[in-house]
């Protein structure tokens, strides 16, 4: 008996499981995607050991079977000519047979009992959390560009989760700067732990969100992090990496406070960078009362320009790396933004107005 | 396969089962020996071991999902690395290296011919080794630890595989193949006690017919029955021979065997008990030993420097004859 499934939802649903494959791996059962039918649902999954991607598709009928599928899977059934797809597996052989308007695949598939189990968390009592997709998107953008992509310290290619009490922070850095994000809402009550999400899952798991309308779940068994949205179920396993305490980092005082626009500032940051020069971009910026200069000086030329603002406090001259300005310049969802320095070389604090859940922090370049 | 399975090595088996039974793998183990000498087999079993979810005190139960995975070639916390074209390159540690540092059971990284990494991944490897993520262990066979980095040896803990003993590798014949202890021995002298090469000659379709041309050889040098133009003829045909090496070890072989009867009569252990009578009344006990030496320096010439084969061989044959014929038996 064949299973008759839509075309768009097959084919939807295989290029979400096909972001935990492991194309290059040696192993046949990461580089497969395991399909299972049960009378109530079809289950497709994938993982590299690093991800694990379910996606489970209501079905009603009686056939049931498994087989591991050949990664053109998700290619096949994208140029399939027909709106409804059949799809049997042979017990025997775990061949598959897909049929689409006149069209006729029939696949080699393997044996899936050598496939790496994909089991559900099954997440302690109260220890979850449930976030708006849109929003946890918009949380997850503020924060994991800071990530690092160097390898030589692993903790810092990651996302602390730090599970408090009553909230989440989620911490970023690369050494040079560092985002630290809290959610917090009532009624949740965590263990406390810290939990370190490799960056590179989260953004596989920002393009799922991204077209994902139900709500997501978050937790974990200090292994893995799971993020189950309803139909589709995503986990990272985390990082073994210990992250340093950041709590003493973060200034408590300011010497200088302004406020600015952020469209602004992001299209004169993005003009001054032009002339900024490789290994540390830097640009100059000399903030006083209620102007502030943007220049920068290479072997290319020279540029300046000044942006009005609202300050207080004393006047400062520093430089930074103009990539670090524009990525919170790009990524923070408010048109005003406050900014405090500590001098020539202590460290600068992007904060958002009314928003104390929010800090982003960069240091200065040191010039002699 | 678990350490049952395999022969010899008592001190590395020691070792091993003791560091399995006590919980205390070192996270890097370098596993060196010659090409033949069983690196592979021992890191597997002991990869393994490491892996299995049941293990049984100090060996894998070769049952449980782990072990059955394992032997099927797809355990996924299993990475083999052996070196892809000439080198062991940075990309092939780099596309592994995510996986490193990830919470989760142990994982195993065998490393085959670890010499041929390239600087740049011995230093990725090292930086690794340096701070050892917890349950991550690297196995690094090579043939020719001299060329690893130094940095990386002194961080591992060195095992260097023993050559078999006689007993053991008829053991392992037995076993294996189903070899009698006279084929066996046999096999263990011309593989020196290295138990790939004595199962990989085993396996070879034509090695009695090498055995038996060789011994006929042999028996026929030393009775001087060939005229010194049908030696010259002898010389041309082997020198075309691809296996010409071990074809000369071999009638080394049975000019020693015949020198032990002479020596020692006929209790003494030979490779060839039955055939042995034969040679008492062809050769001198002065003779065979001259062979032997003549033969070994044209082994030595062929192999180490860029003689013409022929006329070695040539030059060898007629000088065979002369010292035969001088000192009969």
């Amino acid at each position: 008996m064949s299973i008759i499934l839509s075309k768009e939802i097959l084919s939807r649903s295989l290029e979400i499981v096909e972001k935990a494959l492991s194309r290059q791996s040696p192993l046949l059962p990461l580089k497969n995607i395991h399909f299972e039918s049960s009378s109530q649902s079809i289950t497709l999954s994938a993982t590299n050991m690093e991800l694990q991607i379910k996606v489970i598709l209501p079905y009603e009928g009686e056939y049931s079977g498994k087989a591991l599928l050949p990664p053109q899977i998700t290619e096949i059934v994208r140029l399939m000519p027909s709106t409804e797809i059949s799809l049997d597996v042979d017990p025997e052989n775990y061949q598959v047979n897909l049929t689409g308007g006149r069209t006729r695949y029939n696949l080699f598939g393997a044996d899936p009992a050598d496939f790496p189990a994909v089991e559900k968390l099954a997440p302690a009592e109260g220890e979850t959390m449930s976030l708006d997709p849109a929003e946890f998107s918009q949380i997850l953008k503020m924060v994991i560009f800071a990530a690092s992509t160097e390898e030589s310290r692993p903790a810092f290619n990651g996302v602390l989760f730090e599970f408090k009490e009553d909230r989440l922070s989620l911490i970023c850095s690369d050494t040079y700067r560092l985002v630290v994000k809290n959610v917090s809402a009532a009624g949740w009550n965590f263990t406390p732990r810290r939990c370190l999400v490799p960056a590179k899952a989260l953004r596989e798991l920002l393009r799922i969100l991204d077209q994902s309308e139900d709500k997501v779940l978050l937790y974990t068994d200090g292994k893995k992090m799971a993020f189950d949205l309803g139909s589709v179920y995503f986990a990272a396993a985390l990082l073994n990496e210990k992250y340093p305490d950041i709590s003493s980092v973060i200034p408590q005082r300011f010497s200088t406070r302004i406020s600015l626009n952020r469209s602004e500032m992001e299209k004169s940051v993005v003009r001054a960078a032009l002339l900024a020069e490789a290994p540390n971009y830097a640009i100059n910026l000399f903030v006083g009362r209620d102007a502030m200069k943007v220049r920068v000086s290479s072997q290319v030329g020279r540029m300046e320009e000044e942006l009005s603002i609202e300050g207080e406090g004393e006047e400062v001259d520093l430089y930074v790396n103009s990539r670090f300005i524009m990525d919170i310049l790009r990524a923070a969802p408010a048109e005003t933004l406050i900014v405090e320095f500590n001098g020539k070389n202590g460290p600068i604090v992007f904060r958002l107005p009314e928003d104390e859940s929010y800090l982003y922090l960069v240091l200065p370049i040191k010039m002699d | 396969m678990g350490f049952k399975d395999l022969i010899g090595q008592a001190e590395l088996r020691r070792a091993l089962e003791g560091a399995l039974r006590t919980g205390a793998v070192s996270h890097a183990v370098l596993i060196s020996g010659p090409p033949g000498s069983g690196k592979k087999s021992w890191g597997l079993a002991l990869a393994e071991a490491v892996l299995c979810m049941e293990r049984e005190g100090r060996d894998s139960c070769g049952r449980c999902l782990s072990c059955r995975q394992f032997r099927a070639g797809c355990h996924p916390d299993f990475f083999h690395l052996r070196p892809e074209g000439r080198r062991l390159g940075i990309d092939q540690i780099r596309r592994l290296r995510g996986r490193f540092f990830l919470e989760g059971d142990s994982r195993v990284c065998l490393i085959e011919e670890a010499e041929l990494m390239t600087a740049e991944a011995s230093a990725s490897l090292l930086k690794i080794l340096e701070e050892p993520p917890p349950r991550l262990y690297f196995i690094l066979l090579s043939g020719r630890p001299r060329q690893l980095p130094r940095t990386i040896v002194s961080r591992c803990q060195r095992f260097t595989l023993r050559p078999l003993t006689g007993e053991e590798m008829v053991e392992l014949l037995r076993q294996r193949q189903g070899l009698s202890p006279e084929k066996a021995l046999l096999l263990s002298r011309l593989s020196k006690g290295l138990p790939g090469v004595a199962l990989e000659l085993a396996e070879d379709p034509l090695f009695e017919k090498r055995i038996a041309e060789a011994s006929k050889l042999a028996y026929s040098l030393a009775a001087c029955s060939q005229t010194p133009r049908e030696l010259l003829f002898l010389a041309e045909s082997l020198s075309e021979r691809e296996d010409l090496s071990f074809f000369l070890e071999l009638l080394c072989l049975f000019y020693r065997d015949a020198l032990i009867y002479l020596l020692c009569g006929s209790r003494a252990p030979l490779l060839q008990p039955s055939a042995a009578e034969r040679w008492a009344g062809v050769a001198s006990a002065a003779a065979l030993e001259e062979a032997l030496a003549l033969l070994q320096k044209l082994l030595q010439e062929l192999g180490e420097t860029n003689v013409n084969r022929r006329l070695a061989l040539e030059g060898t044959l007629l000088q065979l004859k002369r010292r035969f014929a001088s000192c009969p038996g």
